[in-house]
């Protein structure tokens, strides 16, 4: 279904398209608003989840004030642990250490734990181009990755299937029918996953948290596909987004306490594996090698500007499900990254506004995202200003001369009234139709499904 | 290649004018956890694990419960001090075989129906188990079998998450490996409908021992 989406179109176009999907608008809309109540449920088990929230943006503000400091000093720890690391300052430079990683292993497969970061990086397509086949192993993610669909939630991938679709999708994978029920269809994934962990000479993961003091890298996850993808493979690489590093456990500890609650309201993930490079004399097993690969690909340009908090984010998926856009339309309306209030404001900083920008409007500016959010970012805020980029650099020149119009014709008692008139000339022209579309190309979108509203006389400022 | 210099260069070029800000973490934010050993039942118990307590004496019959609905299961049983020695000879009474773990190797240990292995830590808020790959421990016997069972000391169940990461950074030697692994493994990718067993054990048995 994701190939309806073209991306190469804006937000609003695709937003069209998912609304005509009333089936996979209601599995996102349930699965979201079982999570948002999941999420209060788990604040609560907090002693004060306010206060707690406070403390967990002050810890990410500090690391990110001390970014450079921090994660010198992840490198440092992480080597002396025997690992590798690698600061990558782009996409295309993080894919060909990967690439250079699997082929000092003569890799043939690479099973992958859920990972967005690869994702923005294109790693999958750069693997499968090297002949190192990629297989994600998150259960929804894997179902994405066999429908050739990009994930559309970040923490649930294939929130936008159902069973049925996912039933369809094994049974011409096992090449035999298997039934409409979720544990036989998790039952068969864990078989056959199963023989990609042993098999697989790489193992590829992202990083919750690096956590700098102590050269452990944080990785949480329910399955237990993240414990196998950095402990069967020969080598193991991870890759983090360099904003994503805490300094020490004290900090992580507060951070674990919020990220999973945030996101379904469990008080932890079934597993949160502390990674401490590669084994060590005298460990039975677990990988020969551990690479860390930490990516900039444009995060430095958030660093100290307006934009800045936006850096805090831990990727709970939270403010995905509080946001009423998202709760409509789904993930692949937007970037197909990061989606949700926290991905319209970091897909256009990281790809740029003007390219972008226009995933700003894929908000209300109710603020549900920012007073969810266990670091208190403030999107709304941020969304904001992501739009007034955008009008600057992104949007049209008719965009720009109608709001020059239209700020023209409020900027005088007489003139408002005028408009005011004018607009209720219109409103009884269309009288309870809908506004017919419009051949222009900003007010034709706009108008499509809209119903003018009745103005009161004398323009709504009689005294 | 940009290189390390260059890329720390470019952020601390970015910070410049961002003030250095502190933090300081109040020392009294994680829960109050009254009595540890009962939470931790209760809490291990609501994400789907099994709890059981025994004294020396017990475990054997433990053990044999545990194994109770297989038929000669294979079961891979770790080395570590934790496993106390009733262990095996009541996996051989239930009609089982027993692969030692580390000897048995990884191909042993996906064969096995069951892995039995040492927690080294117990935190009463979540039910969560501290699982290390110091040597002999490793990493197989509790991730491959589906079903695993953890022996953890009564004394060892701390109150909070928070506190078994004092603990692991208060530890001398790192191991490569900690998992802080609380219940079965599980997914709801599938409609929000709740499965246990994706890809690690699908079946949680702690059996908390006290003297």
């Amino acid at each position: 279904m994701s190939l309806d989406y073209d991306y190469s179109s804006d937000f609003g176009e695709r937003a069209l398209v998912s609304l005509d999907q009333p089936k996979m608008r209601s599995a996102i809309k349930g699965a979201v608003e079982q999570q948002a109540v999941g999420r209060n449920a788990g604040l609560a088990t907090l002693k004060d989840a306010p206060a707690l929230r406070e403390v967990a943006a002050r810890i990410r503000d500090h690391n990110l004030s001390h970014l450079d400091g921090h994660l010198e000093r992840l490198a440092e720890t992480w080597e002396a642990a025997g690992g590798s690391v690698f600061f990558a300052a782009d996409a295309a430079e993080a894919r060909a250490y990967v690439l250079d990683v699997a082929r000092s292993v003569d890799a043939r497969t690479a099973v992958k734990s859920k990972s967005m970061v690869t994702e923005e990086i294109g790693l999958n397509r750069a693997l499968s181009e090297a002949g190192v086949e990629p297989v994600e192993t998150d259960l929804g993610q894997y179902i994405v990755q066999k429908a050739g669909e990009p994930p559309s939630h970040i923490v649930a991938p294939a929130i936008h299937k159902s069973k049925e679709d996912v039933a369809e999708l094994f049974s011409t994978l096992a090449g035999r029918p298997l039934p409409n029920d979720a544990h036989e269809l998790t039952d068969y994934a864990r078989v056959l996953l199963r023989r990609h962990f042993l098999g697989a000479e790489l193992g590829i993961s992202g990083v919750n948290f690096g956590v700098a003091d102590e050269g452990t890298l944080c990785l949480a996850t329910n399955e237990g596909n993240g414990r196998m993808c950095t402990s069967m493979p020969r080598a193991h690489v991870a890759i983090m987004g360099m904003e994503r590093v805490v300094w020490d456990f004290e900090q992580l500890a507060v951070l674990i306490n919020l990220l999973a609650r945030s996101n379904t309201g469990q008080k932890i993930t079934q597993y949160t594996s502390l990674l401490h490079g590669p084994r060590r004399a005298g460990e039975p097993d677990g990988p020969e090698q551990s690479h860390l690969v930490i990516l900039d690909n444009g995060r430095s340009n958030i660093l100290g500007t307006r934009f800045h908090q936006a850096l805090r984010c831990i990727r709970c998926g939270a403010c995905l499900n509080v946001c009423p856009v998202f709760r409509q339309v789904g993930g692949y309306a937007y970037d197909p990254v990061y989606s949700g209030p926290i991905g319209a404001v970091i897909t256009p900083l990281l790809k740029g506004t003007k390219e972008a920008g226009d995933l700003a409007h894929a908000s209300t500016l109710c603020a549900a995202c920012s007073e969810v959010c266990p670091v208190r970012i403030p999107l709304h805020d941020l969304l904001l200003y992501v739009r007034q980029e955008f009008a600057r650099d992104g949007a049209s020149g008719a965009e720009r001369a109608a709001y020059r119009a239209w700020s023209h014709a409020w900027a005088t008692p007489r003139r408002f009234a005028l408009f005011v008139g004018a607009g209720r000339l219109l409103g009884w022209l269309a009288r309870g139709r809908s506004l017919p579309k419009l051949p222009l190309p900003l007010l034709g979108r706009w108008t499509r499904g809209r119903r003018l509203p009745e103005l009161p006389r004398g323009g709504g400022r009689r005294t | 290649m940009t290189g390390r210099a260059e890329f720390l260069e470019r952020v601390r070029a970015r910070l410049e004018g961002v003030p250095k800000t502190t933090v300081e973490i109040p020392s009294d934010w994680a829960v109050e956890v009254d009595d540890p050993l009962r939470r931790f039942e209760a809490e291990l118990v609501a994400v789907g694990g099994r709890f059981h307590l025994a004294r020396e004496a017990e475990v054997g019959d433990v053990v044999a419960e545990i194994l109770e609905p297989f038929e000669s299961p294979r079961v891979v049983i770790t080395r570590e001090p934790g496993v106390p020695e009733a262990v095996s000879s009541s996996v051989q009474g239930a009609g089982g075989e027993v692969l030692w773990w580390p000897e048995a190797g990884r191909d042993g240990a996906a064969a096995a129906d069951v892995g039995i292995t040492e927690a080294l830590w117990g935190a009463a808020e979540t039910g969560t188990i501290l699982l290390s790959s110091a040597p002999p421990s490793g990493r197989a016997p509790s991730l491959l079998p589906r079903v695993h069972v953890a022996f953890l000391a009564r004394d060892r169940i701390v109150p909070t998450v928070a506190d078994l990461l004092d603990r692991v950074a208060a530890m001398e030697t790192r191991p490569s490996n900690i998992v802080l692994a609380t219940g079965p493994s599980k997914t709801a990718d599938i409609e929000n409908i709740l499965v246990r067993g994706v890809h690690a054990p699908a079946e949680v048995h702690v059996v908390v021992t006290q003297p």
